[in-house]
């Protein structure tokens, strides 16, 4: 039996990256059975994940492929659960996350994956997110199934709360952004708080190739 | 390669991964003054400037990157 005191919250560290990679893999596959970021980049899942574990190497702060932006729940030693959040364009250079996310891609994976992804940029750049620089962002949750529903995902919210309010009093806003279809995250969101301030609509019928639906919601929250 | 002959180069990359036939390369734009200037066409950007230029840029070089003028400078040391 699970007992809920027995969880410890922490910052991840470079020995979690294996824990992070699956964070992204079952996050990316989530509600659709394969992996959406292999099928746009024409890659094994397998294949991803080494890229993966080669991108959190980098130890680049201030993106969704940051160790540093993920804060992990261990149980009993094990590593459980995982949530990525940052404050956008707060890292080293200033840069936006969406550039250093496209640096680690591009210097990782090999050349024909990124031509692979080109033939898809007209039909997945309906889904491309625009972060607001000093919002704090969440991204890629994962829950190992045998700790599903003690609570982790608020648990995890709430302390990246208490990272986006240490930031400073300028940081106004939470953002997070999820598929509408997935009625329990954004339940959870809006439960915690969040409002659904835009919504992205694919026209292109095969966005579910990389997507489990066709729509996207941008949550918000303030703080 | 001169400078010049360095953004002539980078001109017809910028064009056609931005989608954009007209555009004209200043040293001072950035991902804001570029309609189409994602993470996703940043990437590719990236990948045929290395192509074009044979080189191949180190990810810390990558990420200060934040203008057209600081792609051409990195590519003018690379290549001299």
């Amino acid at each position: 039996m699970i007992e809920g005191d027995k969880y410890i919250f922490r910052p991840a560290t470079l020995k979690d990256v294996g824990f992070l990679v699956e964070t992204v893999i079952q996050a990316e596959k989530s509600l659709m059975g394969n992996c959406g970021m292999a099928n746009h980049f024409g890659i094994t899942e397998q294949e991803l994940r080494g890229y993966l574990a080669q991108m959190f190497d980098e130890e680049i702060d201030g993106c969704e492929f940051s160790v540093s932006s993920f804060i992990v729940v261990e149980y009993e030693g094990k590593v459980v659960a995982a949530m990525g959040g940052w404050l956008e364009g707060d890292n080293e250079d200033a840069m936006p996350s969406s550039i250093l996310k496209s640096n680690l891609i591009q210097y990782v994976m090999p050349k024909e994956a990124i031509l692979k992804a080109q033939e898809n940029i007209p039909i997945t750049r309906e889904f491309s997110i625009e972060r607001q620089e000093n919002t704090y962002q969440l991204e890629y949750t994962y829950v190992l199934p045998e700790h599903q529903g003690q609570m982790l995902i608020q648990s995890l919210m709430r302390q990246h709360f208490s990272r986006a309010m240490n930031k400073g009093p300028h940081i106004k806003k939470i953002q997070a952004h999820a598929f509408e279809g997935n009625k329990v995250i954004v339940l959870i969101n809006k439960m915690m708080g969040f409002k659904i301030t835009k919504r992205l609509v694919a026209t292109n019928p095969r966005i579910l190739e990389f997507y489990p639906y066709d729509t996207m919601v941008l949550l918000e929250k303030e703080l | 390669m001169e400078r010049d002959e360095v953004i002539a180069k980078l001109t017809p990359i910028f064009r056609e991964v931005f989608s954009d036939n007209s555009l004209e390369l200043r040293d001072d734009m950035t991902a804001a003054d570029v309609e189409n200037w994602d993470s996703l066409t940043h990437m590719l950007m990236i990948t045929k400037v290395e192509e074009v230029f044979g080189v191949k840029f180190k990810l810390k070089e990558l990420n200060k990157l934040k203008q057209v003028g600081d792609i051409v400078a990195l590519v003018e040391e690379k290549i001299s």
